[in-house]
């Protein structure tokens, strides 16, 4: 009996040590590495503060802007304005099946088309979620130094008002996004069009103050002081402020960096005299997107998109743009003409830069400015300007009906295919319905605007969809 | 009814009175084998030990007469009464013991008899029947409460499981995999980074493909709170545990397998031939009002419209073979035992080519126990290498070609790329576009176990996973029309998962008030890391030096990732047993997680089970003499959802392609520190019952699980800059349903025997409540008390008999068709499943039936057909189904009027369509899953040939589907996806 107590309470008092020691060894092991759980952040990527801290990672964060508008998807920023809107407007024919593509020619556009969906909505406010992000990290940033700081957020707020400027134009009301604050951006109504274009104007003359006269890295891929002067421009001729449009322009004009190029097969290339703004390839094996989509791959197939009769024959004899510009393949004995400003399809030598904003647009937009100021010889040399330059003779227009009818055509020939600048031109002269009546079967006046996308109306339950569709 | 022979043994070390003794005893069959690892236990004290190798065991029984009761998965239930310190022979009668088997539940085994929560189980046999490669494939329709996907009929493809339905609205449903007690780090995500004829529709590259099913000792699905509590922040789907065969003492043993198999498409629809659909195309332009052209119809006017190809015949119709061979050698003495085995396994396609997926496995698995019994190492590591040779194109769209496509190949056998004037896309050339993917997966594992004390054991394991995948395809220029002047184009991605996982444990058994208590108390520390590269090189002018990255001239694209995730956690079990009759059991967890941000880190979870076993009551037995078991159990606990991602606390920015020759960087997402853990909250109750000696065993459980605070990947409207942030919201998510199980062992006598086991799960799955959810963005998702795959469609109201246009309702008759013409609709859900499996034997041939069924609704053929903007009239081959459509005013038909323009009303009714429930259907099926027949050699012929044992076998997999489905297959779901194979095989199976 004596024994079995023995044991027993030595068994007993044996196992609760053990018992103790290795609690006492998970809970060290445990509260040791308390920090175990802290990870470092991942190797390949880095925080917001640090992305601000410094000139270099903001400047890259900046960069990052540009190298995502040039992605070679066919997107908002890199050839969808062109394309969809040539194809909507009367400018381009679609030659080929694909249905979403198809659906722009033939003005039967769905809400859940996602062409407009993703490539141009959606990728729309993804830059511009990147440029306000940009914009308040340089704003709390203390690393940053105050003149690339100003430099910075002059090319960011000029993005900014170039993406809005855009979106109103194609879609009319828009969410006016200006932080990066997720929960009151989801639930942001549509803000009328004309309070968009007026932020387009704060943003683009904030630039003007803020950036450099000279660009800051080699080429013209960043915006300078005269591409928000360029920008003020087109706004403001846009919203009928024809003083102001006049003015801008005439500050871009008269910088003795920029000239028209003589030679008008250049006009499109890296880096030319006329370029105000451009953007850089960022993917291998392309120049621009434009290149890559209007230029067929042999000189025997059949380009998926062509240049409207109409426009063919809207050019002079003469013209040295149409030779420059326009390009013809016989595919199956038809002969098809395809725009060939740029005319490089794939290369892996980077020749073509994508032009945003050019000289040429400038002197049209002084022209039109200056003769509803009832400035007709002013608005005549502006016009001649462009037309010497395309090998033709001065304008015989005399009234200020007539000079505005010059305008209309000679915006039609110089800025084809190039960013929708007739499509846009077409509405806000009013002339849509009159002019794409006719050219389009079956137009109505509400495709004007295109759908927002179904998916947004589902996710934003204060978006209100566009009439008709 | 048994003979007992008894020998007294004294034991040397302990007192001598009558509160202690040992009696020793040895467990055997009636020829006398020892039986290793039945379970004895004391009647009086509720000790429990096991049988060694040799059938040996000691147990300690407080006094004389005491009955011990001796259990073995394999043989029935026997009783042996002590009247003496005499050791004791036991003889073991063989049979399927369900209740008293071995259940692996987390960090430790159990019973079904003894178990207070809800665990299925698929065994080995139930494994070894079935002519699979994958082992999660094997689980369908064989455990209550788990639905099992094949996301398609491709060799190496995923797998999708889920347990006891969706918890979350946008995290992952996918259990927690463990395997030999070290989680599989790869989880069972597609592992591809490349497409391919895997991908596509949710599918890849499924992680388990590398473990072979030979290889499985048993898969236990855990599914309520008392068994997932302590799986803590990872428990909340469920976990899956794959424990796999060790080594058995005895004399060495070697096990080869060897079969061969042949595979077929389950189910597919006819599609038109020519002539049909030349005049689907015709009458197609004549109720356009349209003249055909060349450039509109080439297939009619261009083409030679008497030439047949059957696509699916030529694509798909290979009847793929698959050789599989294994070997497993199990050996090793008391104290050491050891595994070693093999497999190797090639499974061709049915597409034509060539291609074939291979794997090899091995693996080592030893077992050693010290002399004095202390110390106890059992180490295990396993090895696979596996190599799918496919192709980079979409084998499925070869279906929709116009089946007069011109001959593939021109007369000096180049491939043809045009036909009267036309561009043709060759499928053919789709064969050379290879795509290679080698994936290697390690899993190792140690434990080493101290017993410093009789019942107290000290131990810990370490285990370290790796899954590698290295990927390569190629686009050669011979596979791209020359016309284009096409470049080649090589594409090389890697995946790489690792971690390794440290579990200290202190498991504690002792007596408490005439009771047992088990305590376990544990640490986890984790580390898990996933690194992935892809390069895209492009510009190659020849097909020569495709293979060398270093020829490429242009570096088209190139990316790297990587994530690590760190976590750690302390947790406990305490479960008291009082006289086997009333059972509880309290687990709890506390998970730190390197998901969450700082201050979020931690979170608690736990839960409670008690099992009350009725049968045991004195008053049971007398009311119900014929009811052998009984069991009453419930459970509540907490536990977590953590698959939201790593890092996304972080406002990372990372690179995107460089700009003017500089690093450019872009945000990676939406910036949100706050969020913390979501929590799933699990009831059940079940009752379990046994008659007839648990000849008859049925069991009904009812499970109610609740998740909430639910860590959404909250959809946004893209104005904010991206289309989704991680947040915590105000939402729950119910699961609720009944799973009934029955085991029937009718029949067993030396000749004949006869099992019968069914299951049938009805699961409902519901948003129970979402805040503000009409001015969220979830508005038109998910609706309140519907199912989370319920949604907002157009409500389609089938052809219109004057137009021959498919119609939809127009709620408010405006005209038009938006947001307001939504309706809620059904769900995706599945309403019941289950499966019956039928197991019969007369003397040397056994049969093993097994057939699944799922009460559904699913996408129908419509999907198929109108998906990709195609229409029943275009140039595409549309099922023989389409030719009950619409032709004259009046017609009522299913199928609307042929259309080739896609400006028609029609085609516009056919984008509709997508957006409405005329793309869902019933979607049940039964099939008969598996059929296996087996004949084992005699044992005269056995001992003339001096093996242990022989067996030849024929095994057929998804041999018959019974389904009122219209399209593919009902499981998934597309006419343009490989369906599940159908399996013939046959082999050898030899045990030396």
């Amino acid at each position: 009996m004596t024994k079995n107590i023995v044991t027993r309470s030595r068994y007993g008092s044996l196992c609760s040590m053990v018992a103790a020691l290795v609690i006492a060894f998970i809970a060290m092991l445990y509260t040791s590495c308390k920090k175990f759980v802290t990870v470092e952040p991942p190797i390949d990527k880095i925080t917001s503060t640090t992305v601000f801290s410094n000139n270099q990672t903001a400047t890259s964060a900046v960069l990052g802007v540009y190298s995502n508008m040039m992605m070679t998807d066919a997107n908002f920023f890199n050839g969808a304005i062109t394309i969809n809107t040539g194809l909507s407007g009367d400018e381009l024919v679609y030659n080929s099946t694909v249905d979403e593509v198809k659906s722009f020619y033939t003005n039967s556009l769905s809400a859940s088309n996602s062409m407009i969906g993703d490539l141009m909505w959606s990728r729309a406010y993804s830059i511009l979620y990147q440029t306000n992000a940009c914009i308040e990290g340089l704003e709390q940033s203390a690393g940053v130094t105050d003149s690339v700081r100003k430099q910075l957020t002059g090319e960011m707020k000029l993005v900014r008002g170039f993406i809005h400027f855009y979106l109103a134009n194609v879609f009319g009301d828009v969410p006016l996004v200006l932080t990066t604050n997720y929960a009151e951006n989801s639930v942001m109504p549509r803000t009328a069009k004309q309070a968009v274009l007026q932020q387009v104007v704060k943003d683009a003359e904030a630039a003007k103050v803020l950036l450099s006269d000279k660009y800051p890295s080699a080429g013209r891929v960043r915006p300078v002081k005269a591409a928000a002067s360029a920008l003020l421009a087109r706004v403001y001729l846009y919203m009928q402020e024809w003083s102001k449009a006049e003015a801008a322009a005439t500050a871009v004009i008269n910088n003795s960096m920029y000239g028209l190029v003589a030679n008008t097969d250049n006009v499109f290339v890296a880096d030319n005299g006329e370029a105000i703004w451009q953007l850089m390839p960022v993917v291998a094996g392309f120049n621009t997107i434009e290149g890559n989509r209007f230029v067929p791959g042999t000189a025997t197939a059949r380009p998926q998109y062509s240049l409207s009769t109409a426009l063919l024959n809207a050019f002079e004899a003469g013209d040295k743009r149409k030779t420059s510009w326009t390009k013809v393949n016989v595919s199956a004995g038809i002969p098809y003409t395809f725009p060939n400003k740029y005319k490089v399809r794939s290369s892996t030598t980077v020749t073509e830069h994508y032009t945003l904003l050019r000289l040429a647009e400038q002197y049209l937009i002084r022209a039109e400015a200056r003769v509803e100021q009832n400035d007709i010889a002013g608005a005549k040399t502006d016009i001649d300007v462009i037309r010497m330059r395309a090998g033709l003779a001065a304008t015989t227009a005399i009234t200020k009906a007539a000079v505005l009818t010059a305008i209309e055509k000679e915006r039609r020939i110089e800025l084809f295919a190039e960013w929708g600048h007739r499509w846009f031109d077409l509405k806000r002269w009013n002339s849509a319905d009159a002019v794409l009546g006719v050219a389009k079967p079956g137009w109505k006046s509400y495709m004007q605007l295109y759908p927002i996308p179904h998916s947004q109306l589902l996710t934003n339950p204060f978006l209100t969809q566009n009439p008709g569709y | 009814m048994r003979k007992i022979l008894v020998l007294l043994l004294l034991c040397p070390y302990m007192s001598m009175g009558q509160q202690q003794q040992t009696i020793k005893g040895i467990v055997q069959t009636p020829n006398g084998t020892a039986v290793s690892g039945a379970a004895i236990s004391s009647a009086h004290t509720g000790n429990i030990v096991m049988s060694d190798h040799n059938g040996a065991f000691e147990i300690k029984i407080a006094r004389v007469p005491d009955t011990l009761t001796i259990r073995h998965v394999s043989y029935h239930t026997a009783t042996h009464v002590v009247v003496s310190n005499a050791a004791v022979q036991v003889v073991l009668h063989e049979g399927s013991n369900e209740l008293d088997g071995t259940m692996v539940i987390a960090y430790g085994t159990t019973t079904r008899r003894m178990n207070t929560g809800s665990v299925g189980k698929v065994s080995a046999k139930d494994i070894a029947v079935q002519a699979v490669g994958d082992p999660l494939q094997t689980l369908g329709g064989r455990v209550t409460g788990l639905t099992v996907t094949q996301s398609s009929g491709v060799p190496g493809a995923t797998v999708k499981l889920q347990i006891r339905g969706r918890n979350s609205i946008a995290q992952g449903s996918e259990p927690l995999f463990i395997v030999d007690g070290v989680p599989f780090a790869a989880g069972n995500e597609a592992i591809n980074r490349l497409t391919s004829v895997l991908t596509g529709e949710g599918a890849g590259l499924s992680p388990f493909s590398t473990i072979a099913p030979n290889d499985i000792e048993s898969i236990e699905v855990l599914k309520d709170a008392d068994a997932t509590a302590i799986y803590g922040s990872r428990g909340a789907n469920g976990v899956v545990l794959i424990t796999t065969k060790k080594g058995k003492a005895g004399k060495t043993t070697l096990q080869v397998q060897v079969s061969r198999a042949v595979n077929s498409i389950t189910r597919s629809m006819p599609m038109l031939n020519t002539q049909q659909y030349v005049a689907m195309r015709k009458e197609a332009f004549a109720n356009d009002g349209m003249a055909m052209t060349n450039s509109t119809a080439p297939d009619i006017l261009l083409w030679d419209t008497t030439r047949y190809t059957n696509m699916g015949e030529t694509f798909m119709g290979e009847n793929a073979v698959t050789t599989d061979a294994s070997f497993t050698l199990t050996g090793g003495s008391g104290n050491t035992q050891y595994i070693l085995g093999g497999n190797y396994r090639k499974e061709g396609t049915v597409f034509p080519g060539g291609m074939y997926v291979q794997r090899g496995t091995g693996n080592l698995g030893v077992q050693h126990r010290s002399a004095n019994g202390k110390l106890s190492i059992n180490a295990s590591t396993a090895y696979s290498y596996n190599a799918n040779n496919l192709t980079a194109g979409d084998m499925g769209f070869t279906l929709s070609l116009p089946p007069n496509f011109p001959a593939f190949y021109n007369d000096d056998g180049s491939i043809k790329w045009e036909e009267g004037g036309v561009a043709l896309n060759n499928p053919m050339s789709y064969l050379l576009r290879d795509y290679t993917a080698t994936t290697q997966q390690m899993n190792s594992r140690v434990l080493v176990s101290l017993r410093p004390l009789a019942g107290l054991v000290l131990s810990t394991s370490l285990g370290y996973n790796v899954l590698r995948v290295d990927e390569r395809s190629v686009t050669p220029i011979a596979s791209q029309n020359p016309a284009g002047n096409p470049l080649g184009t090589l594409d090389i991605a890697g995946n790489r998962y690792q971690g390794w996982i440290a579990e200290p444990q202190v498991h504690y058994t002792s007596k408490l008030y005439g009771g047992r208590l088990q305590l376990l108390a544990g640490a986890t520390l984790q580390d898990n890391m996933n690194e992935g590269l892809s390069i895209k090189a492009t510009g190659y002018t020849s097909d020569q030096l495709l293979y060398s990255l270093t020829a490429a001239p242009v570096v088209q694209s190139k990316s790297n990732s990587f994530s690590k995730y760190r976590y750690k956690a302390l947790f406990g079990r305490v479960n008291y047993s009082y006289r086997d009759k009333y059972i509880v059991n309290f687990s709890g967890r506390r998970d730190g997680s390197s998901r969450f941000g700082t201050g979020r880190q931690y979170s608690n979870f736990g839960a409670a089970g008690a099992a009350w076993l009725f049968s045991k009551e004195g008053f049971i037995k007398g009311l119900l003499p014929a009811l052998s078991y009984g069991k009453l159990r419930a459970s509540y606990g907490t536990s977590g959802n953590d698959q939201i991602g790593d890092y996304k606390y972080l406002d990372n920015w990372g690179a995107t392609m460089p700009y003017q020759g500089n690093t450019a960087l872009q945000p990676q997402n939406l910036f949100n520190a706050d969020y913390h853990w979501e929590v799933n909250r699990k009831l059940e109750a079940a009752i379990e019952t046994g008659f007839f000696n648990d000849r008859l065993l049925m069991s009904v459980a009812w499970y109610r699980n609740r998740s909430g605070n639910q860590l959404v990947q909250y959809l946004l409207p893209t104005q904010t800059g991206f289309n989704s942030i991680i947040r915590n919201h105000d939402a729950v998510v119910e699961n609720t349903g009944v799973e009934v199980e029955v085991h029937a062992d009718m029949i067993h006598s030396k000749k004949f025997e006869w099992r019968t086991d069914m299951n049938v799960t009805i699961p409902k799955n519901r948003l129970l409540s979402f805040k503000n959810l009409e001015q969220s963005s979830y508005a038109n998702a998910y609706i309140i008390g519907s199912s989370l795959t319920a949604t907002k469609r157009y409500r389609y109201e089938g052809v219109n008999p004057a137009t021959g246009v498919m119609q939809f309702e127009d709620v408010n008759k405006d005209g038009l068709y938006n947001v307001a013409d939504l309706q809620v609709t059904g769900d995706t859900d599945p309403d019941l499943y289950g499966g019956v499996s039928q197991y019969l034997r007369y003397k040397q041939v056994s049969l093993d039936v097994f057939i699944e069924f799922k009460k559904q609704r699913g996408r129908n053929y419509l999907y198929s057909l109108y998906s990709g903007n195609t229409v029943p009239g275009m140039r595409y081959n549309m099922p023989e189904i389409v030719l009950k459509r619409w032709q004259h005013p009046g017609d009522v038909t299913t199928i609307q009027r042929f259309t080739a323009s896609s400006a028609s009303a029609a085609a516009a009714a056919g984008s509709r369509l997508l957006a409405s429930d005329g793309i869902y259907g019933d979607a049940s099926y039964v099939r008969l899953k598996t059929v296996a027949i087996s004949w084992a050699m005699p044992a005269k012929l056995l001992e003339r040939m001096h093996v242990q044992q022989a067996m030849l076998f024929v095994r057929g997999q998804n041999l018959l589907t019974f389904t009122k489905y219209e399209g593919a297959d009902p499981e998934t779901q597309n006419l343009y996806v490989l369906p599940p194979m159908k399996t013939f095989a046959c082999g050898i199976s030899i045990t030396l």
